[in-house]
């Protein structure tokens, strides 16, 4: 066998360039319990290839299987599964090897541009008998199993490191293998690559092995002969675990060598599990159960990260911004997660390139579509509908994914026997489409679009309705092997409105809209060995039209009105300096400017300075022209953190985090309403500011399977908009006499206990933290509970989930999700009066007491139809019981007067265990 | 706006799941005792009226009035008006008058305890008339079948945009199961048969509004009100019977006063399961003039009143319909023991003897109210009744 493969490996050197893979044959034909050998000569008689092997291999292995019209190598694949024998196609040939790794070809330019473009491809066609786990395998012992891969050309005079670099993808699919370490044995050095595939390690020259580790895809390991600067592409297979609900660790170390403090990746695989909502796979409320990330109460729409309030989370979708990503008011995230690849949520340092919100960046990626085969998945829950697919285009080059999500609970309202239901009606439907295109070797092109809507009809005479629109381009960009640029277009849209056509004389139509676009141009360099540079400018152009409202029909008597378009610009230019001091320190430096115009055409209303803000304080109203500048704001933002290794698995982090918010919700509701609007800084609003200190321990145990984080943060904000007590905000023509801007502060610890392997696996978080508001004026009328610091809605300081999978077999498996919080704060009446016969409690300090905890325990029980690889179909059933302790969470606590008497009540979302069953298929 | 957005937030797609259920407020250990004035001097030529009372703990019962306070009008020509105690915690005006266009008003307030309070200075807004009262058989927005109480109304100077209405509502009612005959309790303690009162048959029971009614025509090009519901009644009620009167009144607030209404009544209304408005302290146009930031509730306001009644009868609406169920069954029946007690309570009223309906007892009571309507009100026809 080491014949075959010096055999193969000369070719290669000495017969030049060829096509990669002459995989096209096909085959069909049916085999019954025969023998490899007698197998592998039925193909050969099937097609005009010849089948190099050797027979004294897997003699009792016996396959079994039907083929119509399949590839060669996907049969032989098949056939071949079980044992430790690779097949490898060549010039019309078969060869049949015992080894992991052949190398089979070599990209065009292999003998074109000698110092430039060194480069040995190699690829994988491994199969592995078993599933190979994380350290079970002892490399040194398995030589005979390595395939060695030159890389670069030795040359006089480059010192004695090189850059070995290139992309991973996955052979099955062509889509990049993201987030896959790279590691080198025996140095503690490694890399993870990053979004497109690609990694970049610099190493003595030399002999080195390389191996690499990913979620869901077989571990693979490389000799590698590293002469010189030079690209080594892998093509990796996915591992049996990628079907399974259990995924083998992945970013190994990453989470300990990163310098970004407060970054979540959510794994959306993981949740695939997790009992949620109604069965509903959601990404956003999984990642609720990590640390520092929560909602104000079950089924409340909105985000509070770190303390942090709703309108301060940048939530994107392959970058372009999703103001209100939920359906139904919050109970449901409005991101297909059939569609989406990545979620990382930077909840502490937060990337330079980003900017415009205060505590977080939810930057969700849209996979990059299988553009080798039509593939999908289709799912049928309780609430939804959903189906994505994926279709190449060019093949190998370019593929579409589309994604659908549909609810019939209108269907559900139709059949509930409740009368006052029969006319409701509530829908609600995602898409969202994204194509890539890679246009060559330096050049990908990727566009995504994406529509989301919802519908309500509660009562007879009102039809509520709210939709996200997002559209982005992104053009990646390689100029040199040191240099990458990008450049990206998005725009976006939200917009609500409601009609009503009640009995009298006041029908009308009601609609507020916003949009955003943004163009960004970010730029990658590698300088010297250490540094690493961001940099790059970015423009944003906000519209609001803050409101309107008409009359619904001629015989409304309701006056258009129409709050004036607000208009404003965010600029920012950003540089940041990821610098490798020392093999354990790294410095993640960034500063990022950002520049706000407040734009005409306006009229802004000015007030008598140190006299509160009220109509009759009211000196003039100033009017803008056309583009005409308002107000500026600006500043600085500093994004810095540091990282350093005490040993490979075990590191310190610090970062501090400075940021400018231009844009604000105005909510009068204690969670997000889906009446909220947002309001732009203008003469009287400013921007919102914070600043995050933290710090963060980052240890992994057992070979990397167990990551433990403990981290710590301190923020502090000011301009915090807030409202004065009984205003109406929405259409409101001087909302700045009815709004508030105060200081708020957080802090808190988090920790996080991860187990990523075995039957069992999942993790406990718990965050100790508080988050405060301050809302102080010399004017009585504007202060808020005497001035002084006060909880915010959402201060929850204990918060614990334990989420847990054990695999039973590889088919069957259970999840938990168990958590548990601090009740949230609520205002509750003091006392009661009487006016006019009523009678009224009044409301004393804002938020001073608190709704009972909240806890709650969700099963799930998981089938999954065989693993079989000629199964066309994968099935995955899933039995989830929500809430199955039935615990009446309240919500929160109200009080009203109905007939003159005054009743306390209690809401809850889901007061009773819910069960569901859901059907997925992947095909 | 308000309102509709209560209705859409009543999301009844999850009540199979979600709830809401009463519970028992938690005792609250801060309990703030605070001066609540309900001041609303009107362009009505009568006896103006201020009402002051103190708030009472949740679980407590009663509001108890702020008694002995010093409770001063003063206008903008310098006349004040020395409002007079004439019941615990209401002070009238010595003398009938009428606020007047153009003057300014505020008022003061000195408590027994020695807390100063002085108002926000209100002026009269522009008087509106109801144009139209009318009665209606709709079906609501619910989905119920009832009468409607509509109000047209418009303002020829277009300004008077922040409405609040009032009414009084007086209904014919008979006893459907009066007798001549009563039980009446001997001097010697027995119970006999003696004539009943006459007047319990006809009745003319009066109901106050206990709501906060309000609307609204900022939002309008033209400050006119066309069927603004009131009042609905649903068609069961059995005040719709005989023959039914409703007196409306409209009374004009400045904005401020308006907004300060339309925020309590935001706080005491029912709410979503999933949006909050957020509640606090609802701050007033009087305010403690002693320095020490002491709250108070409540409002002073100047309104200007307009007022309709109108009539209707049952077969007007209903014509060839059956009445509507009395206020309770009447269903007669004998007391084994204690019926002495229960008549001497006024809680039954004779029916029947029994000759053998039932097998103990001899007398078949109803409830009260059965038999005697003046349960329900006055059995006097009020001087506006017309028929």
């Amino acid at each position: 066998m080491r014949n075959i493969y010096l055999q193969i490996l000369l070719a290669l050197l000495f017969f030049g360039p060829m096509r990669a893979q002459e995989n096209t044959s096909r085959v069909s034909l049916s085999l019954e319990g025969v023998s490899i050998t007698e197998a592998l000569e039925r193909i050969e008689d099937a097609t005009d290839q010849n089948i190099y092997f050797d027979k004294d291999w897997n003699p009792n292995t016996k396959v079994t299987g039907n083929y119509y019209n399949e590839l060669l190598t996907d049969v032989l694949g098949d056939i071949l599964k079980g044992t430790n024998l690779n097949h490898f196609i060549w010039e019309g040939s078969v060869y049949i090897t015992r080894n992991n790794l052949i190398v089979d070809g070599l990209p065009e330019d292999f003998f074109n541009d000698g110092p430039k473009g060194d480069i040995a491809r190699a690829e994988t066609l491994t199969t592995t008998s078993k599933p190979i786990f994380i350290g079970s395998q002892s490399v040194g012992n398995n030589t005979e199993n390595i395939e060695t891969v030159r890389v670069g050309r030795q040359r006089e005079g480059t010192g004695n490191t090189a850059v070995l670099s290139g992309k991973a993808v996955l052979a099955s699919t062509g889509q990049p293998a993201r987030d896959m370490a790279v590691l080198v044995e025996g140095m503690e050095l490694g890399v993870s690559t990053d979004s497109t595939g690609y990694y970049e390690l610099r190493l003595p020259k030399g002999e080195h092995l390389i191996t690499t580790r990913a979620l869901g895809i077989a571990p693979t390991t490389k000799r590698v002969l590293l002469f010189g600067d030079g690209n080594m592409d892998l093509e990796l297979q996915e591992s049996v675990e990628a079907l399974e609900e259990v995924v083998v660790a992945a970013n190994q170390n990453r989470n300990v060598e990163q310098a970004v403090t407060g970054l979540t990746q959510l794994d959306v695989q993981k949740i695939k599990t997790l009992p949620l909502v109604m069965g509903e796979r959601d990404l956003l409320n999984a990642a609720v159960t990590l640390p520092g990330i929560a909602k104000a109460g079950e089924g409340a729409a909105g985000y509070n990260v770190r303390g942090g309030r709703t309108d301060q989370n940048l939530i994107l979708l392959d970058n372009a911004v999703i103001y209100n990503p939920v359906h139904f008011f919050g109970i449901f995230s409005a991101l297909n997660p059939y569609t989406t690849g990545n979620v990382d949520i930077y909840k502490g340092n937060i990337p330079v390139e980003y900017g415009g919100r205060l505590s977080s960046v939810f930057d969700i990626q849209t996979k990059d579509g299988n553009s080798e085969e039509f593939s999908g998945e289709a799912s049928i829950g309780p609430v939804t509908n959903s189906v994505m697919l994926e279709i190449p285009v060019v093949k190998e080059k370019s593929s579409l994914v589309l994604g659908g999500r549909l609810t019939y609970s209108d269907w559900i309202l139709g059949i509930l026997d409740e009368e006052s239901l029969s006319n409701s009606s509530a829908n609600f439907y995602d898409v969202v489409a994204k194509y890539n295109h890679s246009i060559n070797e330096n050049n990908e092109i990727r566009a995504t679009a994406y529509y989301s809507k919802d519908n309500f009809s509660i009562t007879s005479d009102s039809i509520f309705r709210y939709s996200n629109r997002a559209f982005s381009l992104r053009w990646d960009h390689k100029f040199s092997k040191n240099n990458t640029g990008s450049i990206l277009v998005t725009n976006s849209e939200y917009r609500f409105g409601i009609e009503f056509d009640g009995d009298s004389n006041d029908d009308f139509d009601l609609g507020y809209q916003n949009y955003e676009s943004e163009v960004r141009l970010k730029m990658r360099s590698l300088i010297g060995d250490n540094h690493t540079l961001d940099y790059g400018v970015s423009g944003k152009y906000y519209i609001v039209d803050p409101g309107d409202k008409d009359p619904l029909n001629p015989e409304s008597d309701i006056a258009s009105i129409s709050l004036p378009r607000e208009q404003g610009l965010e600029t920012g230019i950003f540089i940041a300096d990821q610098w490798e001091i020392t093999d354990r320190f790294l410095l993640d430096a960034g500063l990022r400017y950002s520049y706000y115009l407040a734009l005409g055409p306006a009229e802004q209303r000015i007030y008598q300075e140190g006299q509160p803000r009220t109509e009759d304080n009211l000196i003039e109203v100033r009017e803008f022209g056309d583009q005409e500048t308002i107000e500026t704001y600006g500043g600085p933002e500093v994004r810095v953190g540091g990282r350093y290794l005490f040993t490979p698995d075990f590191s310190i982090k610090a970062s501090y985090n400075s940021t400018f918010q231009y844009i604000h919700t105005l909510s009068n509701n204690t969670t997000v309403s889906p009446t909220d609007t947002w309001k732009l800084s203008d003469i009287n609003i400013e921007p919102q500011q914070a600043q995050q200190y933290s710090l963060g321990l980052f240890k992994n145990f057992n070979e990397k399977e167990i990551e433990l984080s403990v981290e710590g943060f301190y923020k502090q904000s000011e301009n915090l908009l807030d409202y004065k007590i009984g205003s109406q905000l929405l259409l409101n023509e001087q909302i700045e006499t009815d709004v508030l801007q105060g200081d708020g502060k957080a802090y808190g610890v988090e920790f996080l206990l991860k187990k990523n392997d075995g039957a069992l696996n999942g993790w406990l978080g718990y965050t100790y933290s508080r988050s405060f508001v301050k809302l102080d004026s010399q004017f009585e009328e504007e202060v808020v509970n005497n001035g002084e610091f006060f909880p915010s809605n959402f201060d929850k300081p204990h918060d614990f989930s334990l989420v847990a999978n054990y695999r039973f077999t590889k088919r069957i498996s259970a999840s938990m999700n168990f958590v548990y919080q601090t009740g949230r704060p609520v205002t509750y009446p003091v006392g009661s009066y009487t006016l006019n016969n009523e009678d009224f409690v009044f409301y004393s300090d804002r938020n001073r007491f608190r709704i009972p905890d909240f806890y709650r325990l969700d099963l799930g029980f998981n089938l999954e139809g065989n693993h079989k690889k000629e199964k066309a179909i994968h099935t995955f059933w899933s039995f989830q019981i929500y809430n199955v302790l039935g615990r009446n969470n309240p919500y929160s606590v109200f009080f009203i007067t109905e007939e003159g008497e005054i009743k306390a009540l209690q809401s809850s979302i889901f007061a009773i265990p819910v069960p569901t069953l859901t059907f997925n298929m992947k095909f | 706006m308000g309102k509709l957005v209560k209705y859409i937030f009543f999301l009844t797609f999850l009540a199979q799941y979600s709830c809401v259920e009463e519970i028992e407020p938690q005792s609250i250990v801060e309990f703030e005792d605070i001066l609540v004035v309900d001041a609303t001097i009107t362009d009505e030529t009568k006896r103006q009226r201020v009402l002051l009372s103190r708030t009472f703990p949740l679980e407590g019962e009663m509001n108890s009035p702020e008694t002995g306070a010093n409770v001063v009008l003063s206008d903008g020509n310098g006349n004040e008006t020395v409002f007079e105690e004439s019941e615990p915690g209401t002070y009238l005006s010595p003398i009938e008058f009428a606020a007047e266009p153009g003057n300014s008003y505020r008022l003061r307030i000195e408590t027994s305890d020695g807390g100063s309070y002085l108002s926000a200075e209100k002026q009269l807004p522009p008087k509106s008339n109801i144009d139209s009262l009318y009665a209606n058989r709709i079906d609501n927005d619910l989905g119920e079948n009832g009468m409607a109480i509509l109000v047209d109304t418009s303002d020829p100077n277009n300004n008077s945009t922040y409405y609040r209405y009032e009414y009084e509502e007086t209904y014919r009612i008979f006893a459907p199961e009066y007798r001549n005959t009563d039980l009446i309790i001997s001097e010697d303690g027995s119970l006999q048969l003696g004539p009943r009162n006459p007047n319990e048959f006809e009745c003319f029971p009066t109901n106050f509004s206990t709501s906060t009614i309000l609307n609204d025509t900022r939002d309008q090009v033209e400050d006119q009100v066309d069927g603004f519901l009131v009042r609905f009644i649903s068609s069961d009620n059995f005040i719709l019977s005989y023959r039914y009167s409703i007196l409306v009144k409209q009374f004009v607030h400045s904005r401020e006063t308006y907004q300060f209404y339309e925020s309590q009544n935001e706080f005491a209304s029912s709410e979503s399961v999933f949006s909050n408005t957020q509640p606090g302290f609802l701050s007033s146009n009087i305010a403690s003039t002693t320095g020490d930031g002491e709250k108070v509730l409540g409002i002073f306001d100047v309104a200007s009143v307009d007022e309709q009644r109108i009539f209707f009868n049952y077969i007007d609406f209903y014509p060839g319909e059956n009445v509507p169920p009395y206020v309770v069954p009447c269903i007669g029946k004998t007391i084994r023991s204690g019926l002495r007690d229960l008549v001497e309570s006024n809680l039954v009223k004779f029916l029947e003897v029994n000759s053998g309906q039932f097998t103990s007892g001899a007398f078949i009571v109803v409830p009260r109210v059965c038999g005697d309507c003046t349960a329900l009100g006055s059995p006097d026809q009020p001087d506006f009744w017309i028929e």
